[in-house]
Protein backbone atom coordinates (compact mmCIF):
# COMPACT_ATOMS: atom_id res chain seq x y z
CA UNK A 1 0.00 0.00 0.00
CA UNK A 2 2.61 2.63 1.52
CA UNK A 3 4.60 2.00 -1.95
CA UNK A 4 1.25 2.59 -4.05
CA UNK A 5 0.96 5.82 -2.10
CA UNK A 6 4.38 6.98 -2.94
CA UNK A 7 4.36 6.13 -6.49
CA UNK A 8 1.50 8.06 -7.02
CA UNK A 9 2.44 11.13 -5.02
CA UNK A 10 6.25 10.92 -6.87
CA UNK A 11 4.50 13.15 -9.90
CA UNK A 12 3.41 15.93 -8.07
CA UNK A 13 6.23 16.34 -6.20
CA UNK A 14 8.62 16.27 -9.69
CA UNK A 15 7.17 19.02 -11.82
CA UNK A 16 6.54 21.25 -9.15
CA UNK A 17 10.36 20.40 -7.61
CA UNK A 18 11.33 20.28 -11.81
CA UNK A 19 10.43 24.28 -12.26
CA UNK A 20 11.66 25.45 -8.75
CA UNK A 21 14.98 23.50 -10.11
CA UNK A 22 15.51 24.64 -12.98
CA UNK A 23 15.63 28.22 -11.33
CA UNK A 24 18.10 26.83 -8.81
CA UNK A 25 20.27 25.27 -11.64
CA UNK A 26 21.10 28.47 -12.59
CA UNK A 27 21.90 29.60 -9.05
CA UNK A 28 24.16 26.86 -9.34
CA UNK A 29 25.82 27.43 -12.39
CA UNK A 30 26.31 31.29 -12.51
CA UNK A 31 29.07 32.15 -10.01
CA UNK A 32 31.21 30.07 -11.91
CA UNK A 33 30.12 30.75 -15.39
CA UNK A 34 29.95 34.67 -14.75
CA UNK A 35 33.83 34.58 -13.46
CA UNK A 36 34.44 32.76 -16.48
CA UNK A 37 33.34 34.63 -19.01
CA UNK A 38 34.80 37.99 -16.97
CA UNK A 39 37.73 36.30 -17.34
CA UNK A 40 38.25 34.61 -20.08
CA UNK A 41 35.34 34.68 -22.47
CA UNK A 42 35.01 38.33 -22.67
CA UNK A 43 38.44 40.04 -22.38
CA UNK A 44 38.96 37.34 -25.34
CA UNK A 45 36.35 38.69 -27.84
CA UNK A 46 37.53 42.36 -26.36
CA UNK A 47 41.12 40.91 -27.84
CA UNK A 48 39.60 40.74 -31.85
CA UNK A 49 38.19 44.88 -31.02
CA UNK A 50 41.31 45.31 -29.61
CA UNK A 51 43.57 44.36 -32.82
CA UNK A 52 42.30 46.98 -34.51
CA UNK A 53 43.96 49.67 -32.69
CA UNK A 54 46.62 51.02 -32.13
CA UNK A 55 47.05 51.09 -28.17
CA UNK A 56 50.03 52.16 -25.74
CA UNK A 57 47.69 50.93 -22.82
CA UNK A 58 47.83 55.25 -21.53
CA UNK A 59 46.89 57.20 -24.24
CA UNK A 60 43.39 56.87 -25.78
CA UNK A 61 43.65 53.90 -28.87
CA UNK A 62 43.42 54.56 -32.09
CA UNK A 63 41.23 52.68 -34.55
CA UNK A 64 43.41 51.97 -37.27
CA UNK A 65 41.58 48.99 -39.32
CA UNK A 66 43.56 45.97 -40.50
CA UNK A 67 46.43 47.78 -39.85
CA UNK A 68 48.41 45.89 -37.40
CA UNK A 69 47.85 42.21 -39.08
CA UNK A 70 49.37 44.17 -42.64
CA UNK A 71 52.23 44.88 -40.61
CA UNK A 72 52.61 41.16 -38.89
CA UNK A 73 52.34 39.79 -42.86
CA UNK A 74 54.72 42.45 -44.06
CA UNK A 75 57.03 43.48 -41.80
CA UNK A 76 57.60 41.67 -38.84
CA UNK A 77 60.52 39.57 -39.32
CA UNK A 78 60.21 38.23 -35.65
CA UNK A 79 56.60 37.46 -36.47
CA UNK A 80 57.82 34.99 -38.75
CA UNK A 81 61.10 33.96 -36.69
CA UNK A 82 58.42 32.71 -34.07
CA UNK A 83 56.26 31.40 -36.64
CA UNK A 84 58.94 29.04 -38.05
CA UNK A 85 60.04 28.51 -34.42
CA UNK A 86 56.56 26.95 -33.55
CA UNK A 87 56.27 24.85 -36.35
CA UNK A 88 59.66 23.14 -35.61
CA UNK A 89 59.09 22.92 -32.17
CA UNK A 90 55.70 21.38 -33.20
CA UNK A 91 56.98 18.83 -35.82
CA UNK A 92 58.78 17.35 -33.00
CA UNK A 93 56.91 17.36 -29.97
CA UNK A 94 54.65 15.49 -32.45
CA UNK A 95 56.72 13.05 -32.86
CA UNK A 96 59.73 12.57 -30.04
CA UNK A 97 57.53 12.33 -26.86
CA UNK A 98 54.57 10.40 -28.81
CA UNK A 99 57.00 7.66 -30.01
CA UNK A 100 58.80 7.58 -27.14
CA UNK A 101 55.81 7.61 -25.07
CA UNK A 102 54.07 4.92 -26.81
CA UNK A 103 56.94 2.55 -27.30
CA UNK A 104 57.86 2.90 -23.70
CA UNK A 105 54.29 1.96 -22.58
CA UNK A 106 54.07 -0.65 -24.77
CA UNK A 107 57.26 -2.20 -22.75
CA UNK A 108 56.50 -0.80 -19.19
CA UNK A 109 52.86 -3.01 -19.94
CA UNK A 110 53.96 -6.21 -20.23
CA UNK A 111 55.74 -5.52 -16.86
CA UNK A 112 54.64 -7.03 -13.34
CA UNK A 113 54.86 -4.68 -9.95
CA UNK A 114 57.91 -3.06 -11.45
CA UNK A 115 55.62 -1.31 -13.73
CA UNK A 116 54.82 1.61 -10.67
CA UNK A 117 57.72 2.38 -10.45
CA UNK A 118 58.48 3.35 -13.53
CA UNK A 119 55.42 5.21 -14.03
CA UNK A 120 55.62 7.40 -10.90
CA UNK A 121 59.78 8.05 -11.59
CA UNK A 122 58.54 9.03 -15.59
CA UNK A 123 55.88 11.01 -14.76
CA UNK A 124 57.43 13.06 -11.79
CA UNK A 125 58.78 15.89 -13.87
CA UNK A 126 55.65 16.79 -15.24
CA UNK A 127 54.44 18.13 -11.99
CA UNK A 128 57.32 20.27 -11.05
CA UNK A 129 56.87 23.36 -11.64
CA UNK A 130 58.49 24.48 -15.29
CA UNK A 131 60.49 27.78 -13.48
CA UNK A 132 62.36 25.20 -11.47
CA UNK A 133 63.35 22.55 -14.26
CA UNK A 134 63.81 25.80 -16.62
CA UNK A 135 66.51 27.10 -14.61
CA UNK A 136 68.20 23.81 -13.85
CA UNK A 137 68.68 23.30 -17.54
CA UNK A 138 69.87 26.74 -17.47
CA UNK A 139 72.57 25.96 -15.21
CA UNK A 140 73.09 22.43 -17.23
CA UNK A 141 73.47 24.66 -20.22
CA UNK A 142 75.73 26.75 -18.41
CA UNK A 143 79.28 28.35 -20.85
CA UNK A 144 81.53 27.66 -18.16
CA UNK A 145 79.59 24.96 -15.84
CA UNK A 146 77.00 21.72 -16.23
CA UNK A 147 77.55 19.68 -18.75
CA UNK A 148 80.29 21.34 -20.62
CA UNK A 149 82.69 21.29 -17.68
CA UNK A 150 81.81 17.91 -17.15
CA UNK A 151 82.51 17.59 -20.91
CA UNK A 152 86.13 19.26 -20.09
CA UNK A 153 86.50 16.92 -17.28
CA UNK A 154 86.34 13.56 -19.10
CA UNK A 155 88.52 15.20 -22.11
CA UNK A 156 85.85 15.93 -24.52
CA UNK A 157 86.46 19.93 -25.01
CA UNK A 158 85.40 19.64 -28.43
CA UNK A 159 81.83 18.75 -27.68
CA UNK A 160 81.31 21.81 -25.05
CA UNK A 161 78.67 24.18 -26.97
CA UNK A 162 77.48 27.73 -26.20
CA UNK A 163 74.07 26.01 -25.61
CA UNK A 164 72.26 28.67 -25.47
CA UNK A 165 74.00 31.35 -27.06
CA UNK A 166 74.21 29.93 -30.01
CA UNK A 167 71.65 30.67 -32.33
CA UNK A 168 71.54 27.25 -34.45
CA UNK A 169 71.28 24.99 -31.18
CA UNK A 170 68.99 27.53 -28.64
CA UNK A 171 65.63 26.56 -30.02
CA UNK A 172 66.60 22.89 -29.64
CA UNK A 173 68.38 22.96 -26.24
CA UNK A 174 65.25 24.57 -25.17
CA UNK A 175 62.97 22.19 -26.49
CA UNK A 176 64.99 19.47 -24.82
CA UNK A 177 64.34 21.08 -21.39
CA UNK A 178 60.60 21.12 -22.13
CA UNK A 179 60.52 17.40 -23.58
CA UNK A 180 62.41 16.14 -20.46
CA UNK A 181 59.50 17.85 -18.26
CA UNK A 182 56.53 16.59 -20.91
CA UNK A 183 56.93 13.46 -22.27
CA UNK A 184 55.68 11.34 -19.21
CA UNK A 185 52.31 12.64 -19.63
CA UNK A 186 51.85 11.06 -22.97
CA UNK A 187 53.82 7.93 -21.38
CA UNK A 188 50.61 7.51 -18.42
CA UNK A 189 47.94 8.49 -21.19
CA UNK A 190 49.56 5.74 -23.07
CA UNK A 191 49.44 3.38 -20.08
CA UNK A 192 46.10 3.78 -18.88
CA UNK A 193 44.32 2.97 -22.59
CA UNK A 194 47.06 -0.20 -23.31
CA UNK A 195 45.61 -1.32 -19.99
CA UNK A 196 41.92 -0.93 -21.55
CA UNK A 197 42.83 -3.30 -24.17
CA UNK A 198 41.25 -6.43 -23.58
CA UNK A 199 43.95 -9.45 -23.17
CA UNK A 200 42.14 -11.99 -25.42
CA UNK A 201 43.48 -10.07 -28.27
CA UNK A 202 46.82 -10.68 -27.48
CA UNK A 203 46.46 -14.43 -27.09
CA UNK A 204 44.36 -14.18 -30.10
CA UNK A 205 47.44 -12.79 -31.75
CA UNK A 206 49.52 -15.14 -30.34
CA UNK A 207 48.08 -17.95 -30.96
CA UNK A 208 47.93 -17.29 -34.64
CA UNK A 209 51.93 -16.91 -34.45
CA UNK A 210 51.98 -13.10 -34.94
CA UNK A 211 55.35 -11.40 -34.34
CA UNK A 212 55.47 -8.92 -31.77
CA UNK A 213 55.82 -6.07 -34.16
CA UNK A 214 53.05 -7.53 -35.81
CA UNK A 215 51.08 -7.75 -32.50
CA UNK A 216 52.10 -3.99 -32.06
CA UNK A 217 51.38 -3.20 -35.38
CA UNK A 218 47.82 -4.38 -36.15
CA UNK A 219 46.50 -5.03 -32.87
CA UNK A 220 48.20 -2.20 -30.28
CA UNK A 221 48.21 0.83 -32.82
CA UNK A 222 44.89 0.11 -34.13
CA UNK A 223 43.07 -0.11 -31.14
CA UNK A 224 44.89 3.40 -29.33
CA UNK A 225 43.80 5.06 -32.39
CA UNK A 226 41.45 7.32 -30.45
CA UNK A 227 43.76 8.20 -27.69
CA UNK A 228 46.89 8.86 -29.75
CA UNK A 229 44.77 11.02 -32.24
CA UNK A 230 43.65 13.19 -28.76
CA UNK A 231 47.69 13.39 -27.81
CA UNK A 232 48.44 14.72 -31.34
CA UNK A 233 45.44 17.10 -31.32
CA UNK A 234 46.89 18.03 -27.59
CA UNK A 235 49.79 18.29 -28.66
CA UNK A 236 49.66 20.75 -31.43
CA UNK A 237 47.58 23.27 -28.90
CA UNK A 238 50.40 22.86 -26.48
CA UNK A 239 53.11 23.11 -28.85
CA UNK A 240 51.56 26.50 -30.20
CA UNK A 241 50.93 27.89 -26.34
CA UNK A 242 54.50 26.93 -25.13
CA UNK A 243 55.41 30.11 -23.28
CA UNK A 244 57.38 29.21 -20.15
CA UNK A 245 60.53 27.43 -21.00
CA UNK A 246 61.56 30.29 -23.26
CA UNK A 247 60.47 32.84 -21.60
CA UNK A 248 62.27 31.80 -18.69
CA UNK A 249 65.50 29.98 -19.90
CA UNK A 250 66.38 32.87 -22.88
CA UNK A 251 63.51 35.54 -22.92
CA UNK A 252 63.62 34.64 -26.85
CA UNK A 253 67.05 35.26 -27.42
CA UNK A 254 69.94 35.53 -28.68
CA UNK A 255 68.55 37.88 -31.16
CA UNK A 256 64.85 36.27 -31.43
CA UNK A 257 66.65 32.93 -31.76
CA UNK A 258 64.29 31.40 -29.61
CA UNK A 259 61.43 33.10 -29.81
CA UNK A 260 57.56 31.84 -30.26
CA UNK A 261 54.52 33.45 -30.87
CA UNK A 262 53.27 33.44 -27.64
CA UNK A 263 56.93 35.14 -26.46
CA UNK A 264 56.51 37.15 -28.88
CA UNK A 265 53.04 38.51 -28.10
CA UNK A 266 54.00 38.96 -24.41
CA UNK A 267 57.20 40.87 -25.51
CA UNK A 268 55.10 43.58 -27.81
CA UNK A 269 52.45 43.71 -24.96
CA UNK A 270 54.77 44.04 -22.16
CA UNK A 271 58.22 45.02 -23.02
CA UNK A 272 56.57 47.73 -26.19
CA UNK A 273 53.64 48.27 -24.96
CA UNK A 274 51.85 47.98 -28.03
CA UNK A 275 48.58 46.39 -26.88
CA UNK A 276 46.82 46.60 -30.00
CA UNK A 277 49.65 45.08 -32.11
CA UNK A 278 49.95 42.08 -29.74
CA UNK A 279 46.25 41.31 -29.79
CA UNK A 280 46.68 41.36 -33.36
CA UNK A 281 49.50 38.65 -33.04
CA UNK A 282 47.03 37.02 -30.17
CA UNK A 283 44.70 36.69 -32.94
CA UNK A 284 46.20 35.10 -35.54
CA UNK A 285 48.13 33.04 -32.83
CA UNK A 286 44.34 31.52 -32.19
CA UNK A 287 43.24 31.29 -35.83
CA UNK A 288 46.03 29.18 -36.43
CA UNK A 289 46.03 27.04 -33.44
CA UNK A 290 42.09 26.50 -34.02
CA UNK A 291 42.79 25.87 -37.80
CA UNK A 292 43.87 22.59 -36.64
CA UNK A 293 41.11 21.57 -34.06
CA UNK A 294 38.48 23.12 -36.95
CA UNK A 295 39.99 20.72 -39.54
CA UNK A 296 39.79 17.94 -36.96
CA UNK A 297 35.89 18.32 -36.30
CA UNK A 298 35.17 18.81 -39.96
CA UNK A 299 36.93 15.63 -40.90
CA UNK A 300 35.46 14.02 -38.25
CA UNK A 301 32.25 15.17 -39.32
CA UNK A 302 32.87 14.01 -42.97
CA UNK A 303 33.41 10.47 -41.15
CA UNK A 304 36.69 9.90 -42.19
CA UNK A 305 38.41 8.08 -39.56
CA UNK A 306 40.68 9.92 -37.53
CA UNK B 1 42.46 -24.09 -21.88
CA UNK B 2 43.86 -26.02 -24.57
CA UNK B 3 47.24 -26.78 -25.16
CA UNK B 4 48.23 -24.22 -27.73
CA UNK B 5 46.73 -21.39 -25.54
CA UNK B 6 48.88 -22.69 -22.78
CA UNK B 7 52.21 -22.58 -25.18
CA UNK B 8 50.94 -18.76 -25.68
CA UNK B 9 50.51 -18.12 -22.32
CA UNK B 10 53.67 -19.28 -21.35
CA UNK B 11 55.69 -17.72 -24.00
CA UNK B 12 53.89 -14.60 -22.76
CA UNK B 13 54.76 -15.45 -19.21
CA UNK B 14 58.56 -15.88 -20.43
CA UNK B 15 58.91 -12.80 -22.28
CA UNK B 16 57.72 -10.92 -19.14
CA UNK B 17 60.41 -12.27 -17.42
CA UNK B 18 62.96 -11.11 -20.19
CA UNK B 19 65.33 -9.01 -18.05
CA UNK B 20 66.11 -6.86 -21.37
CA UNK B 21 63.83 -5.23 -21.39
CA UNK B 22 64.34 -3.26 -18.26
CA UNK B 23 67.71 -2.19 -19.90
CA UNK B 24 66.41 0.68 -22.35
CA UNK B 25 63.39 1.64 -19.23
CA UNK B 26 66.79 1.85 -17.17
CA UNK B 27 68.41 4.36 -18.99
CA UNK B 28 64.83 5.99 -19.41
CA UNK B 29 64.87 6.10 -15.45
CA UNK B 30 68.19 7.72 -15.22
CA UNK B 31 67.73 10.35 -17.69
CA UNK B 32 63.83 11.29 -16.37
CA UNK B 33 66.43 11.35 -12.77
CA UNK B 34 69.10 13.02 -13.60
CA UNK B 35 68.46 16.42 -13.45
CA UNK B 36 66.50 16.13 -10.75
CA UNK B 37 69.05 14.39 -8.88
CA UNK B 38 71.72 17.36 -9.62
CA UNK B 39 69.85 19.63 -8.19
CA UNK B 40 69.44 17.39 -4.90
CA UNK B 41 72.84 16.69 -5.28
CA UNK B 42 74.02 19.95 -5.85
CA UNK B 43 71.71 21.76 -2.94
CA UNK B 44 74.00 19.80 -0.72
CA UNK B 45 77.31 20.87 -1.63
CA UNK B 46 79.03 23.95 -1.76
CA UNK B 47 79.40 26.25 -4.81
CA UNK B 48 83.21 25.58 -5.11
CA UNK B 49 82.32 21.65 -5.10
CA UNK B 50 80.06 21.66 -7.83
CA UNK B 51 82.82 24.17 -10.11
CA UNK B 52 84.94 21.91 -9.83
CA UNK B 53 83.34 18.48 -9.31
CA UNK B 54 80.06 18.64 -11.34
CA UNK B 55 79.08 14.92 -11.20
CA UNK B 56 80.49 14.09 -7.64
CA UNK B 57 78.21 13.70 -4.18
CA UNK B 58 79.04 16.02 -1.59
CA UNK B 59 81.86 15.20 0.63
CA UNK B 60 80.19 16.37 3.35
CA UNK B 61 76.61 17.25 3.11
CA UNK B 62 75.45 21.08 3.83
CA UNK B 63 71.94 21.64 4.89
CA UNK B 64 72.56 24.94 5.86
CA UNK B 65 72.10 25.72 2.18
CA UNK B 66 68.35 25.41 2.83
CA UNK B 67 68.45 27.96 5.89
CA UNK B 68 70.81 30.32 3.94
CA UNK B 69 68.77 30.40 0.20
CA UNK B 70 65.38 30.40 2.57
CA UNK B 71 66.48 33.33 4.48
CA UNK B 72 68.06 35.01 1.35
CA UNK B 73 65.07 34.40 -0.72
CA UNK B 74 63.21 35.70 1.43
CA UNK B 75 61.12 32.76 1.04
CA UNK B 76 58.90 32.98 4.24
CA UNK B 77 56.72 35.85 2.63
CA UNK B 78 56.52 34.07 -0.86
CA UNK B 79 55.68 31.17 0.91
CA UNK B 80 53.03 32.80 2.42
CA UNK B 81 51.58 33.99 -0.84
CA UNK B 82 51.85 31.00 -2.43
CA UNK B 83 49.98 28.94 0.58
CA UNK B 84 47.26 31.13 0.82
CA UNK B 85 46.45 31.63 -3.35
CA UNK B 86 46.66 28.08 -3.68
CA UNK B 87 44.59 27.23 -0.44
CA UNK B 88 41.91 30.16 -1.91
CA UNK B 89 41.96 28.59 -5.07
CA UNK B 90 41.37 25.40 -3.77
CA UNK B 91 38.67 26.17 -1.74
CA UNK B 92 37.30 28.13 -4.43
CA UNK B 93 37.19 25.96 -7.61
CA UNK B 94 36.14 22.79 -5.30
CA UNK B 95 32.97 25.23 -4.29
CA UNK B 96 32.00 26.88 -7.47
CA UNK B 97 32.94 23.94 -10.15
CA UNK B 98 31.15 21.67 -7.62
CA UNK B 99 28.11 24.03 -7.59
CA UNK B 100 28.40 24.14 -11.57
CA UNK B 101 28.87 20.74 -12.14
CA UNK B 102 26.16 19.64 -9.91
CA UNK B 103 23.58 22.39 -11.97
CA UNK B 104 24.70 20.99 -15.00
CA UNK B 105 24.67 17.24 -14.62
CA UNK B 106 20.99 17.22 -12.00
CA UNK B 107 19.13 19.96 -12.54
CA UNK B 108 18.29 19.26 -16.56
CA UNK B 109 18.99 22.79 -17.72
CA UNK B 110 18.06 24.15 -20.60
CA UNK B 111 21.36 24.96 -22.30
CA UNK B 112 23.87 22.63 -20.66
CA UNK B 113 24.89 22.19 -24.01
CA UNK B 114 26.09 25.73 -25.12
CA UNK B 115 27.70 25.75 -21.43
CA UNK B 116 29.78 22.79 -21.68
CA UNK B 117 30.20 23.62 -25.38
CA UNK B 118 31.37 27.52 -23.69
CA UNK B 119 34.16 25.88 -21.64
CA UNK B 120 35.59 23.36 -24.06
CA UNK B 121 36.00 26.26 -26.54
CA UNK B 122 37.84 27.51 -23.81
CA UNK B 123 40.03 25.25 -22.79
CA UNK B 124 41.65 25.11 -26.46
CA UNK B 125 42.11 29.20 -26.88
CA UNK B 126 45.72 30.24 -25.99
CA UNK B 127 45.73 32.64 -22.58
CA UNK B 128 47.33 35.61 -24.99
CA UNK B 129 44.03 35.90 -26.08
CA UNK B 130 42.76 37.44 -23.24
CA UNK B 131 45.59 38.25 -21.18
CA UNK B 132 46.51 41.47 -22.84
CA UNK B 133 42.95 42.91 -22.05
CA UNK B 134 42.78 41.17 -18.60
CA UNK B 135 45.58 42.67 -17.80
CA UNK B 136 44.69 46.63 -18.59
CA UNK B 137 41.47 45.50 -16.87
CA UNK B 138 42.69 44.45 -13.73
CA UNK B 139 44.84 47.24 -13.46
CA UNK B 140 41.71 49.51 -13.52
CA UNK B 141 39.92 47.53 -11.08
CA UNK B 142 43.53 47.70 -8.72
CA UNK B 143 43.56 44.16 -9.05
CA UNK B 144 46.79 43.78 -10.53
CA UNK B 145 49.75 43.63 -7.81
CA UNK B 146 47.39 42.08 -5.90
CA UNK B 147 46.85 38.45 -4.61
CA UNK B 148 43.24 38.22 -4.41
CA UNK B 149 43.30 39.33 -8.29
CA UNK B 150 45.55 36.47 -8.99
CA UNK B 151 43.09 33.96 -7.28
CA UNK B 152 40.66 35.10 -8.85
CA UNK B 153 41.97 34.36 -12.25
CA UNK B 154 42.82 31.16 -11.16
CA UNK B 155 39.51 30.26 -10.11
CA UNK B 156 38.88 31.10 -13.72
CA UNK B 157 41.22 29.55 -15.43
CA UNK B 158 41.13 25.74 -13.61
CA UNK B 159 37.08 25.46 -13.94
CA UNK B 160 36.99 23.89 -16.68
CA UNK B 161 38.76 21.09 -15.96
CA UNK B 162 37.40 21.00 -12.54
CA UNK B 163 34.10 21.25 -14.02
CA UNK B 164 34.53 18.35 -16.23
CA UNK B 165 36.20 15.78 -13.95
CA UNK B 166 33.27 16.41 -11.32
CA UNK B 167 30.57 16.46 -13.56
CA UNK B 168 32.01 13.13 -15.04
CA UNK B 169 32.11 11.71 -11.67
CA UNK B 170 28.50 13.16 -10.73
CA UNK B 171 27.07 11.26 -14.06
CA UNK B 172 28.37 7.80 -12.46
CA UNK B 173 26.88 7.85 -8.88
CA UNK B 174 23.10 6.78 -8.56
CA UNK B 175 20.42 9.61 -8.37
CA UNK B 176 18.19 7.89 -5.81
CA UNK B 177 20.19 8.92 -2.67
CA UNK B 178 19.69 12.87 -3.48
CA UNK B 179 16.05 12.04 -4.10
CA UNK B 180 15.88 10.12 -0.78
CA UNK B 181 17.14 13.43 0.80
CA UNK B 182 14.92 15.42 -0.71
CA UNK B 183 12.12 13.70 0.09
CA UNK B 184 13.41 13.78 3.40
CA UNK B 185 13.10 17.71 2.93
CA UNK B 186 16.30 19.03 2.23
CA UNK B 187 16.85 22.32 0.24
CA UNK B 188 18.89 21.58 -3.42
CA UNK B 189 21.81 23.34 -1.57
CA UNK B 190 22.00 20.96 1.57
CA UNK B 191 21.19 17.85 -0.73
CA UNK B 192 24.34 19.37 -2.47
CA UNK B 193 26.47 20.31 0.95
CA UNK B 194 25.10 17.25 3.09
CA UNK B 195 25.23 14.34 0.17
CA UNK B 196 26.82 14.67 -2.92
CA UNK B 197 29.75 16.21 -1.40
CA UNK B 198 30.57 13.67 0.59
CA UNK B 199 29.57 11.34 -1.80
CA UNK B 200 32.06 12.25 -4.03
CA UNK B 201 35.10 13.01 -2.03
CA UNK B 202 37.49 11.16 -4.20
CA UNK B 203 36.43 13.45 -7.34
CA UNK B 204 36.58 16.78 -5.07
CA UNK B 205 40.09 15.86 -3.55
CA UNK B 206 41.49 14.97 -6.90
CA UNK B 207 40.58 18.20 -8.17
CA UNK B 208 41.92 19.62 -5.24
CA UNK B 209 45.29 18.18 -5.43
CA UNK B 210 45.48 19.25 -9.27
CA UNK B 211 44.44 22.56 -8.66
CA UNK B 212 46.95 23.13 -6.00
CA UNK B 213 49.94 22.11 -8.05
CA UNK B 214 49.07 24.23 -10.63
CA UNK B 215 47.96 27.53 -8.72
CA UNK B 216 51.53 26.63 -7.22
CA UNK B 217 53.33 26.15 -10.14
CA UNK B 218 51.88 28.53 -12.40
CA UNK B 219 54.35 31.56 -14.05
CA UNK B 220 52.55 33.32 -17.05
CA UNK B 221 49.27 34.93 -15.15
CA UNK B 222 51.58 35.58 -11.96
CA UNK B 223 54.58 36.99 -13.35
CA UNK B 224 52.29 39.19 -15.58
CA UNK B 225 50.06 40.40 -12.56
CA UNK B 226 52.57 40.52 -9.56
CA UNK B 227 55.44 42.95 -9.36
CA UNK B 228 55.72 43.75 -5.65
CA UNK B 229 58.70 41.83 -4.31
CA UNK B 230 56.56 41.50 -1.29
CA UNK B 231 53.66 39.94 -3.15
CA UNK B 232 55.63 37.32 -5.34
CA UNK B 233 54.77 33.94 -5.27
CA UNK B 234 57.20 31.32 -4.67
CA UNK B 235 57.67 29.93 -7.94
CA UNK B 236 58.41 33.83 -8.88
CA UNK B 237 60.65 34.41 -6.04
CA UNK B 238 62.55 31.71 -6.91
CA UNK B 239 62.81 33.18 -10.32
CA UNK B 240 64.15 36.80 -9.28
CA UNK B 241 66.35 34.69 -6.73
CA UNK B 242 68.51 32.75 -9.74
CA UNK B 243 68.37 35.40 -11.74
CA UNK B 244 70.60 37.53 -9.32
CA UNK B 245 73.98 37.13 -10.28
CA UNK B 246 75.82 37.00 -7.25
CA UNK B 247 73.85 34.13 -5.80
CA UNK B 248 76.16 30.96 -5.52
CA UNK B 249 74.91 27.60 -6.92
CA UNK B 250 74.37 25.56 -4.28
CA UNK B 251 72.08 28.05 -2.13
CA UNK B 252 70.33 28.66 -6.34
CA UNK B 253 69.59 24.56 -5.85
CA UNK B 254 68.74 24.41 -2.25
CA UNK B 255 65.86 27.32 -3.28
CA UNK B 256 65.15 25.32 -6.30
CA UNK B 257 64.76 22.24 -4.11
CA UNK B 258 62.49 24.23 -1.72
CA UNK B 259 59.68 24.94 -4.56
CA UNK B 260 59.40 21.52 -5.66
CA UNK B 261 59.49 19.41 -2.31
CA UNK B 262 56.01 20.13 -1.48
CA UNK B 263 54.45 19.07 -4.45
CA UNK B 264 56.96 16.25 -4.90
CA UNK B 265 56.05 14.61 -1.54
CA UNK B 266 52.35 15.29 -2.45
CA UNK B 267 52.89 13.44 -5.60
CA UNK B 268 54.79 10.73 -3.86
CA UNK B 269 51.72 10.08 -1.24
CA UNK B 270 49.09 10.99 -3.88
CA UNK B 271 50.48 9.45 -7.01
CA UNK B 272 47.03 7.40 -8.61
CA UNK B 273 44.89 10.45 -7.73
CA UNK B 274 47.60 12.50 -9.48
CA UNK B 275 47.80 10.55 -12.67
CA UNK B 276 44.34 9.85 -12.82
CA UNK B 277 43.58 13.23 -12.49
CA UNK B 278 45.97 14.74 -15.08
CA UNK B 279 45.14 11.95 -17.52
CA UNK B 280 41.24 12.81 -17.62
CA UNK B 281 42.62 16.59 -17.00
CA UNK B 282 44.82 16.50 -20.37
CA UNK B 283 42.21 19.50 -21.63
CA UNK B 284 43.70 22.07 -19.41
Amino acid sequence: MSTLGREAARPAIATAARRRRRWLGYAFVAPALFLHLGIVGVPALVTFGLSTFDWDGLKPAQFIGLANFVEIFTRDDVFFKAFTNNLRWLSIFLVVPVVLGLVTAVMVGTLGKSQFLYRTIYFMPYVFSSAVTARMFNYLYHPFYGVNLVFKQIGLPQLAQSWLGNPFIVLYAVLGASLWHFWGFDFVVFLAALQQIDRNLYEAAALDGASRWQTFRYVTVPLLRPTIVFILLMTTLWSFNAFDYVYIMTQGGPAHASELLATWIYGSAVAARRAGYASALAVTLTLISSGVIVAYIYMKRRGMEV
Amino acid sequence: MSANAAAAAARTDRLRGFPWVHLPLLLLLLSAIFPVGLLAMNSLKTDVEIKSAPLAPPTVLHPENYLNAWNAAKYNIAFGNSLLVSAATIVGVCLIAGLAAYGLTRLRLPGTEAISTYYLLAVTIPAQLYLVPLFFVWVRLGLSDSLVGLILIYLAIYQPFSIFLLRAYFLGMPEDIEDAARVDGCSEFQVFSRVVIPLSAPAFLTVAVIVGTWSWNEFLFATTMLHKPELLTVALKYVVFTGMFDVDFAQQSAAGMMVILPVMILFLALQRTFVQGMISGGLK
